[in-house]
């Protein structure tokens, strides 16, 4: 079948069928067969050309879906301001889908519903916005959004509300330098910086605060020692004092503005110590150190072998009390009686007398006298007031009291005197003191050798002032019922005369208060023998001082 | 007796007379800058302190910032205008927002201690804290005032209203916090407005700023 083989036109077919109706009908019909075969052919391959297409349609489309889809979601990573002036947001963008996909980022202001599109896209980089200062209002929220989009549809991030005060990030610092500086005493290393780029320092706007850190870089990696941080305030410098020498240190800087958040560290600057540093200084400390060290061991040695003689020699002992008659040998030894006895001496007790200067004198009277109360009482205070001149006057310290015998005569009373003096000085340990007393008729004049000091009174007044004697002397009692003054007989006092003077009551009445008189022996008889038969004395004590 | 009292007296007027007069400008803006950055950073640690322990819901019923009692106060909102406002006005915006928070911290105080919140002895103490700080601010500030002699005087007023925090737990929880954080705004505000003051007077001593 040659038709099958070439297609068969179609006027060819038709003529055939005209001249030769009859003959040509199967060469027709064969004709129309072939055509209709070879239709049904073409046809045939048409089909599955058609089936083809359709496999390779749907294939293609299925594909197609699979590589091309709406956008993910962006993420808004981070949002950051260098200075509190501009602010710029990153965010990672989600899937592309397979085409190409735009970002925007949306943002609204507090209070305001007004939707603004970021004012640029370029200058932080790739998925990033910065706002620049026009746009940037501190102290209000923003709610930012990030927008993907792309030919099948469009992605909303999450929003995010930041307010710039809280996302203040300052750049490092700049220009970190470190310098060695060998002084002789404290060698140390200065740290230099710069203040981060378009920072704004001088308005007060921001305050800026560093910090330094070091590190020691070890050559072997194992032990890496640990940064040693250093706050350095609002200065551009800092100096690290005693370095290890023959050490390399790295040295980093950063800063923060306010209450804001730390920058990132500066990149480390290197610094080499070098090795020769002090060494001269410590070999002098190291022989200063042993030489005190020797020097005082000697010391101690010394000390410890030479005990007494050097603490005599710093501490010299200091003397010590003694009372005569009392021999601590004899205390310790603990036997009573021989101590009591070694202590009744003639002249004791003796009571050492209180340091202060106490000037004790006695005023006695005559008691031949014979005057009239008032006139008796004149004397005695101009008597009082004599032996408190003449005391004023003396520069000794103390006195020794004398009682006065009438009866007796003054010679032997002034031995009497000296024997004690002597007795109280011998004990005392210091040197003799004689005094001359001289009485010439009614006056006595005593001098003291050794002081030179004289003194002029009435016979009956007597004053006696040894220099550096401290003993208060109590005189041989010659008349056993002599009685003491006042002792704890308070009632004979009738009346105190300026703080001191005590004004015994004479008790014979005639003679009425106030009397200071003393009496004949024979009224004392006859009385009684209340009073005192020589008389009353008065003690007359005033300090030296003055009251 | 009466030597002791004058010289008591003395001392006392002397010691008067420097702290009015014999302190400068310059030291009394500094210790009240040293304040004001205080108190940003106990309200910033008692936010985080909060923070720790916040239920989420929390932060959807959390009223919006601009509902602040003091965000009606026109304030500079950038450094050019900043910078453009005149000391006085400075001074005053900061007293302003000073006096305006002394009502609302003393609510805060009160509530810290019934607060529901784990960590409620710090809050406690930090809030006292803050209110001690608060009062030695004003007094300073006032020294500051009476110091630069401007004539008048016009301290706005920013009333603060409530009393109580809420009637439970949550809502008392959450008002805590929404008012924390207006203070925290404002302490910044007060901070950056004083250290402007500062760099301001101190023009010979740029280490100041």
């Amino acid at each position: 079948m040659p038709l099958l083989k070439t297609p068969c036109s179609f006027r060819a077919v038709y003529v055939q069928l005209e001249t030769q109706k009859d003959r040509g009908v199967n060469r027709v019909k064969l004709c129309v067969n072939s055509v209709t075969d070879w239709v049904a052919d073409t046809g045939k391959m048409w089909r599955d050309a058609e089936q083809a297409l359709t496999l390779m349609w749907l294939l293609s489309g299925i594909s197609y879906g699979m590589c091309h889809s709406p956008p993910g979601r962006p993420r808004l990573t981070t949002c950051r301001s260098p200075e509190k002036e501009t602010f710029t947001c990153w965010w990672e963008p989600g899937s592309t889908g397979g085409l190409p996909t735009s970002y925007h980022l949306y943002y609204r202001k507090e209070s305001s519903l007004e939707v603004f599109e970021c004012p640029d896209y370029h200058k932080a980089g790739n998925n990033s916005c910065y706002f620049d200062k026009r746009h940037t209002s501190i102290w209000i929220m923003y709610n930012i959004t990030v927008v993907a989009s792309n030919a099948l549809g469009k992605a909303y991030s999450e929003s995010v509300e930041i307010d710039v005060m809280d996302i203040v990030r300052p750049h490092p610092p700049e220009n970190v330098s470190v310098t060695f500086m060998q002084t002789t005493n404290s060698p140390y290393f200065l740290v230099r910086w710069r203040p981060p780029r378009n920072t704004d320092t001088r308005s007060g706007w921001v305050t800026i605060k560093y910090e330094v850190r070091t590190k020691i870089e070890m050559s072997r990696k194992e032990e890496d020692s640990n940064w040693e941080s250093y706050s350095a305030g609002k200065q551009l410098e800092f100096s690290i004092y005693s370095p290890q020498p023959g050490t390399n240190y790295a040295v980093q800087v950063r800063c923060k503005l306010d209450q804001g958040l730390w920058s990132e560290w500066s990149p480390s600057a290197f610094i080499q110590i070098p090795d020769n540093m002090s060494d001269t200084q410590n070999v002098v400390m190291i022989t200063a150190v042993t030489l005190t060290v020797v020097i005082f061991l000697l010391t101690a040695g010394v000390l410890t072998v030479k005990m007494k003689p050097v603490k005599h020699f710093l501490l010299p002992p200091v003397p010590e009390p003694k009372i005569s008659g009392l021999d601590t040998q004899l205390l310790k030894s603990g036997k009573s009686e021989e101590i009591f006895s070694a202590l009744i001496t003639p002249g004791y007790p003796q009571i050492a007398q209180s340091p202060d200067r106490q000037v004790e004198c006695l005023v006695i009277s005559d008691c031949d006298e014979e005057m009239d109360f008032d006139d008796k009482a004149h004397l005695e205070n101009q008597k009082i007031e004599n032996c408190l001149i003449d005391n004023a006057q003396k520069v000794s310290q103390n006195s020794i009291q004398i009682t006065l015998n009438n009866s007796q005569d003054l010679n032997t009373t002034l031995s009497t005197v000296s024997n004690q003096l002597s007795a109280t000085s011998s004990v005392l340990a210091e040197p003799q003191q004689l005094l001359h007393l001289y009485c010439n008729g009614s006056r006595v004049k005593a001098q003291d050798q050794n002081t030179q000091i004289s003194y002029e009174s009435e016979c009956e007044n007597v004053n006696i002032n040894p220099a550096g004697l401290t003993g208060y002397v109590e005189v041989d009692k010659e008349k056993q019922d002599q009685k003491p003054l006042v002792g704890e007989d308070y009632s004979m006092v009738s009346d105190i005369i300026s703080g001191n003077i005590l004004v015994l009551q004479d008790s014979i009445p005639a003679q009425g208060h106030k009397e200071v008189k003393c009496d004949k022996t024979s009224e004392a008889e006859e009385s009684g023998g209340v009073f005192e038969p020589l008389g009353y004395l008065e003690t007359l004590t005033t300090f030296s001082s003055g009251s | 007796m009466t030597q002791g009292s004058r010289l008591y007296f003395a001392v006392t007027l002397m010691c008067a007379f420097v702290s009015i007069h014999g302190v400068g400008l310059n030291d009394l803006l500094e210790r009240a800058s040293q304040l004001s950055d205080k108190l940003h950073s106990i309200s910033t640690s008692l936010t985080n302190d909060l923070d720790s322990h916040f239920p989420p819901v929390g932060r959807v019923m959390m009223p919006r910032p601009s509902m602040c009692h003091t965000s009606s106060l026109q304030i500079p909102n950038d450094k050019d205008q900043a910078l453009k406002v005149p000391e006085d006005e400075l001074l005053s915006l900061a007293r302003s927002l000073l006096l305006a928070w002394s009502d609302p911290l003393a609510l805060l105080s009160a509530e810290a201690s019934s607060l529901a919140h784990p960590e409620r002895n710090t809050i406690n103490s930090k809030t006292k804290e803050l209110q001690d700080n608060i009062d030695s601010l004003g007094a300073g500030l006032e020294h500051v005032f009476n110091k630069m002699g401007s004539s008048s005087d016009n301290l706005s007023s920013l009333p603060f209203s409530s009393n109580s925090l809420g009637q439970d737990k949550t809502s008392r929880l959450v008002n805590f916090h929404f008012l924390l954080s207006c203070f925290r705004r404002d302490s910044h505000k007060i901070d950056s407005f004083l250290k402007v003051l500062r760099c301001r007077a101190a023009k010979k001593r740029p280490e100041m700023c």
